[in-house]
């Protein structure tokens, strides 16, 4: 008896060391301080996943936010301002599960302080740092700045002194252009749009191109950072953001699979009901559709939802499960007769289903609800209309 | 006393009420799914099979359907996966072994996986029928897919 109490304890134990050994492999910095327009970097390590995202304070646009180190440019703030971040990460858990951890990070953004000869053109990436005047650079110069100075070899020389990148817009739908815009100040404070001179730099060469000034998206949403560089100085960091809208909504950002699929709900970064990666293939999948397809499909993610968080409910929420096909079915069967447009004709909630369902998880959660309504019988409702949960007024 | 009398009262009433509940003059239409088949798809079929009798019998017309047909049921009973509903095809086949041939059997299994729970909807749909003056019918899918096969032919009397 005494061993098997040796044993239990043993176990437990291990268990336990087990676990919070996992936690702890999970390692994140949960305050920083920073300054406005610096860029900042959110660090983590230990986990096999990662994903940022933004709780509170001024919007900033995360790059890499599927990555252990996320960054941003800190917000202008006229007053000390908090911004919460929060990191979602997957880590090897007992016995070869995963298991997902949160945490918060505070990042408290400083107002910039202006010294007297520091300039708005700072970097604001931190890593650049402004060049003093370089009476070695003289050659390369010149030509740009000041044309007396080739002549006048006892004036102090003009030199480079830093790049401002500015873009129009910071925010761009997939496939629009944007103008961007790089100012030189020189070492004598004057200035000069060196824009067509500089040398891009950006990761995602399939993301972006620019070309005479304009900076146009491909189909890709991301977010980047783009920076100048002239006569080796570099420009401040500009984070752009890309996303897509179709119909005029618009798409959460592909969220990262590992994160995605370690839970049953998974990332539903809009908080409108259904699973980012899901309402992303809707919309990509029924565009060019009529819309009462977005709707009915949108509507069955949100059913599929209640079956992942009550499996158990089954008999209680079936009816709303299956509204997306009782409306699918007025659409495709019996609008005309009610004066409506016969607008689909085809199943759109077996499709979607079958993007809900797709862990093995998910898919026994389903089938837990799909068994307690077994044996049942069920009325098919006269009126399917009714079932629509969206605005059908707009489909008359 | 006063429990017997609620017990009888109950016992009177109940009739009442089902029968409040009974259009005899409408038909109810039941449909119960075949082998592999979820609940969403079974919903599905019922529906393929309402709109099969709308435009069979009704010239397409859902209020000229309603006037003559009371409701259309899914009896659902769910797939215990492929290998499980075959397995319990086969244990019914061979409960009766001079029964069994194998070659009959084959093109008749997928058919017969769910009659065990079948038979508890059928009996479950037997009190309705009782109370029906017309039938209860109890339309079984052909597998895969419930594909539906039945025709004006085959049912004219019942719509």
């Amino acid at each position: 008896m005494k061993l098997l109490h040796l044993f239990l304890a043993l176990f437990t134990a291990t268990f336990f060391l087990a676990c919070s050994s996992d936690k702890e492999q999970l390692q994140v910095e949960t305050n920083l301080t920073t300054n406005s327009e610096d860029m900042v970097a959110l660090q983590a390590s230990g986990a096999l996943a990662y994903s940022w995202r933004q709780l509170s304070g001024t919007p900033v646009v995360l790059i890499n936010a599927n990555s252990a180190t996320a960054s941003f440019i800190a917000p202008s703030v006229s007053t000390e301002e908090t911004l919460v971040f929060e990191l979602e990460a997957v880590t090897v858990q007992f016995q070869n599960k995963n298991i997902t951890l949160k945490k918060q990070v505070q990042v408290t953004v400083h107002p910039k302080v202006v010294s007297a000869d520091s300039t708005d053109m700072n970097s604001t990436s931190g890593e650049v740092e402004l060049e003093e005047e370089q009476s070695n650079e003289t050659n390369t110069t010149t030509n740009e700045t000041n044309t007396t100075a080739e002549t006048n070899t006892t004036q102090p020389t003009v030199s480079l002194k830093s790049l401002k990148l500015t873009l129009e817009k910071n925010s761009l739908n997939v496939d629009t252009n944007t103008a961007l815009r790089v100012v030189a100040t020189y070492s004598d404070n004057s200035t000069k749009d060196v824009t067509n001179e500089v040398e891009w730099i950006y990761a995602d060469k399939l993301a972006i191109d620019i070309k005479n000034n304009v900076l146009k998206t491909f189909h890709k949403d991301t977010n980047i950072f783009i920076q100048a560089s002239l006569q080796n100085i570099t420009s401040n960091a500009v984070a752009l953001e890309i996303y897509k809208e179709i119909n005029g909504h618009r798409l959460p950002p592909e969220p990262n699979p590992a994160i995605n699929n370690a839970t049953l709900l998974g990332v539903d970064s809009n908080d409108n009901g259904v699973r980012d990666d899901v309402e992303r293939w809707i919309y990509e999948e029924y565009k060019e559709k009529h819309p009462v397809h977005i709707d009915i499909a949108m509507q069955a993610g949100r059913a599929y939802k209640q079956v992942l968080e009550t499996p158990e409910r089954a008999l209680e929420i079936r009816e709303n499960v299956n509204g997306a096909l009782f409306c699918a079915s007025y659409y495709q069967f019996d609008a005309e007769e009610f004066g409506d447009k016969k607008l689909i004709n085809e199943r759109i909630d077996a499709p979607v289903k079958s993007k809900y369902f797709n862990t093995k998880e998910r898919n026994d959660v389903y089938w837990q609800y799909d068994t307690l309504l077994s044996g049942g019988s069920y009325d098919l409702p006269w009126d399917m209309k009714k079932y629509c949960d969206f605005n059908t007024s707009t489909y008359k | 006393m006063k429990n017997i009398l609620i017990t009888l009262l109950i016992c009177i009433v109940s009739p009442i009420v089902a029968l409040a509940e009974i259009d005899e003059r409408k038909t109810d239409i039941y449909f119960a799914n075949g082998i592999l088949t979820d609940e969403g798809n079974a919903t599905a079929n019922t529906i393929m099979l309402k709109n099969a009798v709308k435009d069979e019998f009704y010239n397409g017309s859902l209020i000229k359907m309603q006037k003559r047909i009371g409701k259309v049921t899914e009896a659902y009973n769910s797939t215990h996966g492929e290998v499980a509903d075959l397995y319990e095809s086969m244990q019914q086949k061979l409960s009766d072994p001079d029964d069994f041939n194998i070659q009959e059997y084959l093109p008749e299994f997928l058919q017969d996986a769910h009659t065990r729970d079948l038979t508890i909807q059928v009996n479950a749909c037997s009190f309705q029928v009782m109370t029906c003056t017309k039938a209860c019918n109890l339309l079984n899918s052909t597998p895969p897919n419930n594909y539906l096969n039945f025709s004006k032919k085959k049912m004219p009397q019942l719509f």
